[in-house]
């Protein structure tokens, strides 16, 4: 049986320029979902700690208002 | 003292004259208590992503200062009392990142045309991936 690791490599660990920061809002929208929520590191392919700073990133510009904590409920 | 960040929402209604006083009040409020401002950056008049306090509109204002810990509880409560102030967040940071931050600043003025790039190379990625993952599993 062939079996291909296709793991990618974090983006943040490849490129080490590439900042998280929660007042980027609109580099973060990339990880979430269409409902709003923060997509699992299974799927974004991620490492752990860059994971764990990004939902930090995201967590803080919802409290700011920067980004929605749900799309579907009309404000 | 330590670095601390600061970004809160000014109300809409305040524009201008208005607002830079209100800035100026924040200010003052943190070099009272023996705090001082290396940096003021205004964000801009945006949309919220929710309504806060019955209004959609909000204008951010950005700002870097040192001041002592014990301080810091006595500012975020006079914060909560400002009725032009429609939110705020105050992040602590390294001295290191406050440096980062200023030598991007500068770089982003020199090369906006690389940053677009990566922009989109990432984006490829993330749509590959996800294509292939179920046929992983399978």
């Amino acid at each position: 049986m062939a079996f291909i690791n296709k793991r990618k490599i974090c983006k943040f660990c490849e490129n080490r320029d590439l900042k998280i920061d929660y007042k980027d809002y609109n580099s973060l929208k990339k990880f979430l979902n269409s409902q709003g929520k923060i997509i699992p590191k299974r799927v974004t392919g991620l490492c752990t700690k860059h994971q764990r700073h990004l939902v930090t990133a995201v967590k803080r510009a919802r409290n700011i208002a920067l980004l929605p904590y749900s799309y579907n409920i009309e404000n | 003292m330590k670095l601390y960040e600061i970004l809160f929402i000014v109300h809409p209604n305040y524009e201008e004259n208005r607002m830079t006083k209100i800035v100026n009040n924040v200010k003052e409020k943190i070099t009272k208590n023996g705090g001082s401002i290396i940096d003021v950056e205004e964000m801009g008049k945006k949309k919220l992503a929710y309504q806060i306090n019955n209004q959609r509109y909000g204008s951010y204002i950005l700002v870097h200062f040192e001041l002592e810990p014990q301080f810091i509880s006595e500012f975020k409560k006079w914060l909560k009392i400002q009725s032009q102030i429609l939110a705020n967040l105050i992040v602590k940071l390294d001295k290191k990142d406050l440096k980062e931050d200023i030598k991007e600043e500068k770089e982003k003025t020199v090369a906006p045309d690389e940053i677009e790039k990566e922009d989109n190379k990432s984006d490829d990625e993330n749509i590959e991936e996800e294509s292939t993952y179920p046929n992983e599993e399978v």
